[in-house]
């Protein structure tokens, strides 16, 4: 696992769900690269887990580049350190993830991979069952969509909670399963 | 041959969102496998 560094928490001011981010990086001296992750905290008590290589930050498709310098899943242990972080300050907390669609830059057309159950999505999804339990977290998938949320066990009311989340999402992104 | 092209991948121009209908989103859920994979590696209870 690498060291995570908190650099800010950006405030968010487009009148969305989408209130404020907490920005991390993290620097592997295996791949020889830095990486941004960033928790995208919405309301309902949601945050978005992302994070991208740090080269690609100009990049369109950062979230769907294949970096491919192995060592993924000390970078998935540092991800998941965050959650353990954030649970600190906001022990109510729920996590969502949409796993990009990779996108293949070494053909000239740029291939690019199917919505559902993307390779990305099979990954974290195998990764988070495998490390964390359900005492703390309620385990949802969604295959069509390559997406997974964590509800938190504190909610009284799973199902509640998962359609709040749910229409969130809705509202806040129109094009959420979109190319990136 | 890229790797894409041994999967069954759309070229980039050719990939077109759809809105996909929460009504028809139905989350499943996960039973968890920290016990019996991990042996002990758990992140989070």
């Amino acid at each position: 696992m690498y060291e995570l560094k908190f650099i800010q928490r950006d405030r968010c001011k487009d009148g969305s769900d989408h209130l404020f981010t907490y920005i991390y990086k993290f620097y592997s001296p295996h791949t020889k690269l830095n990486y941004i992750l960033r928790a995208e905290y919405h309301k309902g008590d949601v945050f978005a887990v992302k994070f991208y290589c740090k080269k690609d930050k100009r990049s369109d498709f950062k979230y769907n580049k294949i970096i491919n310098r192995g060592y993924a899943l000390r970078i998935l242990k540092t991800c998941l350190s965050l959650v353990i972080e954030i649970l600190k300050d906001h022990p109510t907390a729920n996590f969502a993830i949409y796993s990009s669609r990779s996108i293949d830059f070494s053909n000239p057309e740029k291939l690019t991979e199917g919505l559902e159950e993307n390779q990305r999505y099979r990954i974290y999804k195998d990764y988070i069952k495998s490390r964390v339990g359900k005492k703390t977290f309620t385990h949802l998938d969604y295959p069509s969509i390559s997406s997974y949320i964590l509800v938190n066990n504190c909610n009284e009311d799973i199902e509640l909670k998962e359609r709040e989340i749910l229409e969130m999402f809705d509202r806040t992104y129109q094009g959420m399963p979109d190319i990136v | 041959m890229s790797k894409g092209e041994k999967l069954n991948w759309k070229p980039l121009r050719s990939v077109v969102s759809s809105k996909v209908s929460i009504d028809k989103l139905k989350g499943r859920r996960v039973t968890p496998q920290v016990s019996a994979k991990t042996g002990g590696r758990v992140i989070i209870p």
